[in-house]
């Protein structure tokens, strides 16, 4: 029975197919019926029958502005983690590993901290920080003696994503944080020491040598903050309220979630939904694709 | 002489230092400050919440001299006991102070128990609470302290989603490790390099695509076979999406294994499943581990998924209780951040008992996926 | 390790079965299946477990299979029992925008005509909902005002003012409640419902004169676009910037709107007769329910006028109608649900205003804003609320456009343009 190499089909199959059964059914079978729902106007209440349209669902959402206020928001948040996140997290690294604090142990678990706690938590939480004569609300009157003094960031489509920024670096940046630690340690410690017998400065040492030894983890991290962001429904979902605090706030998810399930005047909500969630997935693939080959790009230009 | 370039790298490091320190004490204070102002705030009336946001919780645990009013036993008073199998009599108080006539802070005192001038009260007799016995203050006292836990613990219904939520993670969690790990030797170990190249690519796409990403057609099929707000529906949905992590971390785990293992185990006479039983799956320890953390963490957090497939109380797990506090016309604010703690303590527990391990986890999983 | 694994992957067949399982019906009982509204935090729910638990025990033979849901969720999985063909017999619903829409596009409406016992309820205070006169669901009562002033009358004489009869009155109680550090009238601005429901309701009708001016607006008769509606608008700006409505109201949300007012950090709040309950006695024993008073440029026909719905209900679906023992099941636990006690009841609780029972006397010693609230309710002109007409993209962006107008990102006539154009779309 027992084949060359551990070769044995039944067992393989038997190995593989409940794993593989499972993601087919509930992974790859919804994608692709999400690309046949998008196509249509299906709407399962009104007793299964439907139209093909053809991109007429991808049509209206290209003309819909609330498609692009959303990507737009989207796009701030994956700006705010590759560009804010990742380069903190490494920088806090960086001072860990150079045995600039003491008491390393201590401060990496307080900043990792977030990331453990439920995103519905958080939101909620800092939702409450931020309201009106809230805990936020009142330092900023102990601090400028004006009594009706507010944190009015959260009021404005213009200023909204800042508060959710601040947010979402609070969460995540003690992840980069403990991901950039455990490969810095990974170094050659006697290439720095090296480095520094030479009279490089801490700057030249980081920029020249430990940067460029990690690139691959920024990359991976990079891939993880895009994939992450775009994803993100939780956090902006229970920071806002609904209205238009939620409406400036908008991230693609959000809206997927509140043209399929509540606009019930939008008679092919469902497929319209597919249309948006779709796109979140193209955009998310090229968006890491692109990382990828930069990423390439950039270890090639290293090496020449 | 020889001292003095260590002095001197010292100081020149300082500056540094400074700037480090105060960075990484600002950043910790910034992360404990609020959920030290959620702990304490969790146990102010709602009054005290509104009125002055940052003083300590105090009319609570003061309640020596709350002022009950006698209700009658009108149909909204629910009774915590069965009136037929326990026919004492009782003498119905509700607090004045403590959402009254919300019917929400009420006692039901044995008139047995009372000295005679307080069982003879009648409804709308008020009575302060240092008069009753001191079993009963003794009682009512921790009651009124742990008013907004025992309140947002029962009325939101937080112990059966407490168990939703273990159930998910325990059982999904488990599913993810055993089925990954299975579909991970056959690809790292058994051969068939074509087939699980085609698989492995499959299964890494699956990677890239979140729960919310097909949440519309997975909604869609699962209403159509009645798994919607079942716990097996949800079950499957949680494992099928942690799959994909599991199953590239332990192919990448096993594949690294020296094969002479598993030649021995065949010379030894094993078969297949005894030798993953007994070779592979103890062999696998650190990237269980990974995979178990990642994928508990994941859904014990998880949210939108509960929020969309599941409805009733039978299956919400804890995120979308919690939530549930903060929604419209949620007007106890106590309650609020009494269910921010229930849910928070258990996860920070665990963080803080298993730190290391749990951050090893994590950052294996993250850089390797 | 290996045993744990082994109990885990049991249990995860073990309890789904079991957790179906807890919904099986005595053999011979009639099931009516059963969507309800509420949960175990509000009197809603915890009420209608008790209901139910007491109609059970009066009539073994029937079996309501009900799932409680609030807010959300319910909404929900109203969607998700429609498309999964998981249709309840028996149903909260309404007829209105926001209540009937799932229903009625999956037609499951129900005309309840034929069934109602006119001894029971009084028919002339169920108004028609379909195009024929239909009538899909019973309300819990008439009178569903959404745009109460309260008013907290200690606190208001406190500062030397009276009852104000003018907006005028008003404006004139900002500075010597901003020294006192309180706010004029408060609102649960971060809702965008509050908005519009609570608010501008009251405001298009006074100004425009006439009661019914959101319904012919929405049939075409009337544009959003009209002065009249811009005009309306435009008197948010004004509040906001006579200080009686504070730009901060807009991160205000429900619960805690109501906390500043039974707190005494404001004079007046906007908010529908149901958060009457939700005020604390203390407060509730000295506050007032008030109609706006007359504001600038509003018509005299509407004077003191209030925006008024009928309630939502529960109702028969057609699903549950097309069994006549289900129906007949439904409909006798309907009368349960609806009978004088339980009515009385919620009147007390402040759920409902004015039963729809026929010939139901008020008691007479209902808590003080009870009162207020009936006689409110019985001396006010009722005006159209918005929601109950405008619905979908169009009503959301009028409320986000209010918001917008309080935080100056919007002029009153982009709102308007913005949801003429949604709406006729």
């Amino acid at each position: 029975m027992r084949g060359r190499n551990g070769r044995n089909l039944p067992v393989y199959i038997g190995m593989v197919v409940p794993a593989l059964s499972i993601f087919l059914f509930i992974v790859a079978y919804p994608i692709i019926y999400s690309f046949w729902l998008s196509l249509t106007d299906f709407n399962p209440n009104r007793g299964g029958e439907w139209n093909f349209v053809g991109i007429a669902q991808y049509a209206k959402m290209f003309n819909d502005p609330n498609f692009w206020h959303a990507l737009k928001n989207n796009l701030i948040v994956v700006g705010v983690s590759v560009f804010g996140q990742i380069p903190l997290g490494f920088g806090l690294a960086y001072i860990l590993f150079r045995k600039h604090v003491r008491a390393s142990g201590f401060f990496q678990s307080m900043l990792f901290l977030p990331h453990f706690l439920s995103t519905i938590v958080i939101g909620i939480l800092w939702k409450r920080m931020f309201q009106a004569d809230g805990p936020v609300s009142t330092l900023l009157q102990y601090l400028s003696g004006d009594p009706s003094a507010q944190f009015t960031l959260m009021l404005r489509a213009e200023t909204v994503m800042y508060p959710i920024g601040f947010a979402l670096i609070w969460i995540y940046t003690g992840l980069y944080m403990v991901i950039f630690l455990a490969n810095l340690q990974k170094l050659d410690k006697e290439m720095l020491e090296a480095a520094q017998i030479d009279g490089a400065s801490e700057f030249q040492i980081f920029m020249r040598v430990v940067v460029p030894a990690l690139s691959g983890t920024i990359l991976v991290s990079s891939i993880l903050a895009i994939a992450g962001s775009l994803r993100g429904f939780d956090l902006i979902y229970s920071i806002t309220t609904q209205g238009l605090q939620r409406n400036n706030a908008m991230v693609l998810p959000i809206f997927m979630y509140q043209t399929a399930f509540q606009d019930f005047n939008n008679d092919s909500r469902f497929a319209y939904g597919a249309a948006i969630s779709n796109a979140i997935i193209l955009i998310s693939v090229s968006l890491i694709i692109i990382s990828n080959i930069i990423g390439k790009r950039l270890k090639a230009g290293e090496e020449n | 002489m020889r001292a003095n370039p260590a002095a001197a790298a010292r100081l020149k490091r300082l500056p540094g230092s400074i700037a480090s320190y105060t960075i990484f004490i600002a950043w910790t204070l910034i992360t404990l400050v609020p959920l030290l102002w959620m702990g304490y705030s969790s146990f102010k009336s709602n009054e005290e919440l509104t009125l002055d946001i940052y003083a300590l919780p105090k009319a609570l645990f003061d309640n020596r001299n709350d002022e009950y009013v006698v209700i009658p036993k009108t149909l909204n008073v629910i009774l915590p006991y069965d009136p037929e199998l326990d026919t004492r009599e009782r003498l119905i108080i509700e607090s004045t102070t403590i959402a009254p006539t919300r019917r929400m802070m009420v006692h039901f005192l044995v008139k047995d128990d009372l000295p005679a001038e307080l069982a003879g009260l009648q409804p709308g007799d008020k009575l302060l609470v240092s008069q009753l016995p001191r079993a009963m203050q003794k009682d009512i006292n921790r009651r009124t302290i742990w008013f907004n836990y025992s309140s947002a613990w029962n009325r939101g219904n937080l112990g059966s989603k407490f168990l939703n939520s273990i159930l998910y993670a325990g059982v999904s969690t488990t599913l993810i490790v055993l089925l990954g790990l299975m579909m991970g030797f056959a690809l790292g170990k058994m051969g068939y390099k074509k087939i699980s190249l085609i698989l492995a690519g499959l299964i890494g796409f699956g990677y890239l695509i979140s729960n919310n990403s097909v949440i519309i057609p997975l909604f869609l099929l699962l209403s159509k076979l009645k798994l919607t707000d079942t716990h097996l529906g949800m079950i499957l949905v949680y494992t099928a999406f942690g799959l994909p992590l599991s199953v590239m971390l332990s192919a990448q785990f096993i594949r690294g294994l020296p094969d002479s293992l598993i030649e021995s185990a065949f010379m030894d006479g094993a078969g297949y499943f005894r030798m993953f039983f007994s070779i592979i799956m103890p062999m696998s320890v650190p990237v269980v581990t990974t995979v178990a953390i990642i994928s508990a963490l994941g859904i014990w957090n998880e949210f939108l998924l509960v929020l969309v497939l599941a409805t009733s109380e039978l299956t919400k797990s804890l995120p979308v209780g919690v939530f549930s506090f903060s929604s419209l016309q949620s007007t106890q604010l106590g309650w609020q951040l009494a269910a921010l703690v229930i849910a928070v303590v258990p996860v920070m527990l665990v963080y803080f008992i298993f730190n290391k391990r749990l951050t090893q986890g994590v950052v294996a999983g993250a850089v390797k996926g | 390790m290996k045993r744990f694994i082994l109990v885990l992957m049991v249990l995860a067949l073990v309890v789904p079965a079991f957790a179906a399982g807890q919904k099986e019906a005595a053999p011979g009982q009639i099931v009516v299946k059963t969507m309800a509204y509420g949960d175990n935090s509000n009197p809603e729910g915890v009420n209608w477990v008790r209901i139910v638990d007491a109609f059970h025990k009066a009539n073994p033979g029937i079996k309501i299979d009900y799932e409680l849901l609030y807010d959300e969720a319910y909404h929900q999985k109203v969607a998700a029992r429609l498309a999964s063909g998981d249709v309840p017999h028996l149903a909260y619903m309404g007829a209105d925008a926001r209540w009937g829409a799932p229903w009625k596009e999956a037609s499951q409406q129900f005309d309840h005509r034929p069934f109602i016992d006119g001894k029971v309820f009084d028919l002339n205070l169920i108004p028609p909902m379909g195009p024929k006169n239909e009538i899909f669901v019973l309300p819990l009562g008439t009178s569903n005002i959404t745009t109460v002033l309260y008013m907290n009358e200690a606190l208001v004489k406190s500062l030397g003012f009276a009852e104000p009869k003018t907006y005028e009155d008003l404006v004139a109680m900002v500075p010597k409640a901003k020294a006192a550090g309180l706010e004029v009238v408060s609102i649960d601005g971060a809702d965008g419902w509050a908005w519009g429901s609570c608010y501008m309701s009251a405001i298009i009708a006074r100004l425009s004169g006439d009661a019914n001016w959101v319904s012919k607006a929405v049939a075409g008769q009337y544009k959003f676009t009209d002065q009249v509606f811009v005009d309306s608008l435009a008197m948010i700006t004004r509040m906001v910037k006579d200080g009686v409505i504070a730009e901060k109201s807009v991160l205000v949300d429900y619960g805690a709107n109501l906390s500043t007012f039974s707190n005494k950090k404001a004079l007046f709040v906007v908010q529908g007769q149901w958060a009457a309950g939700s005020i604390d006695p203390a407060v509730a024993d000295t506050t007032k329910m008030l109609a706006w008073p007359k504001l600038p440029g509003e018509k005299p026909a509407m004077a003191g006028s209030v925006a008024a719905a009928i309630q939502v209900g529960y109702g028969l679906t057609k699903a549950g109608a097309a069994d006549a023992k289900v129906r007949d099941a439904a409909l006798k636990f309907m009368m349960y649900f609806y009978s004088v006690e339980e009515t009385t009841l919620r009147l007390r609780e402040g759920a409902i205003v004015a039963p729809i029972l026929k010939n139901y006397q008020v008691p007479a010693d209902l808590p003080l804003i009870v009162k207020q609230k009936v006689s409110l309710a019985q001396s006010a002109k009722n005006t159209d609320v918005i929601d109950a007409f405008l619905g979908g993209a169009a009503n959301d962006a009028l409320n986000a456009g209010m918001q917008k107008i309080v935080t100056g990102a919007a002029t009153p006539a982009q709102v308007a343009a913005e949801v003429e154009k949604l709406l006729r779309k």
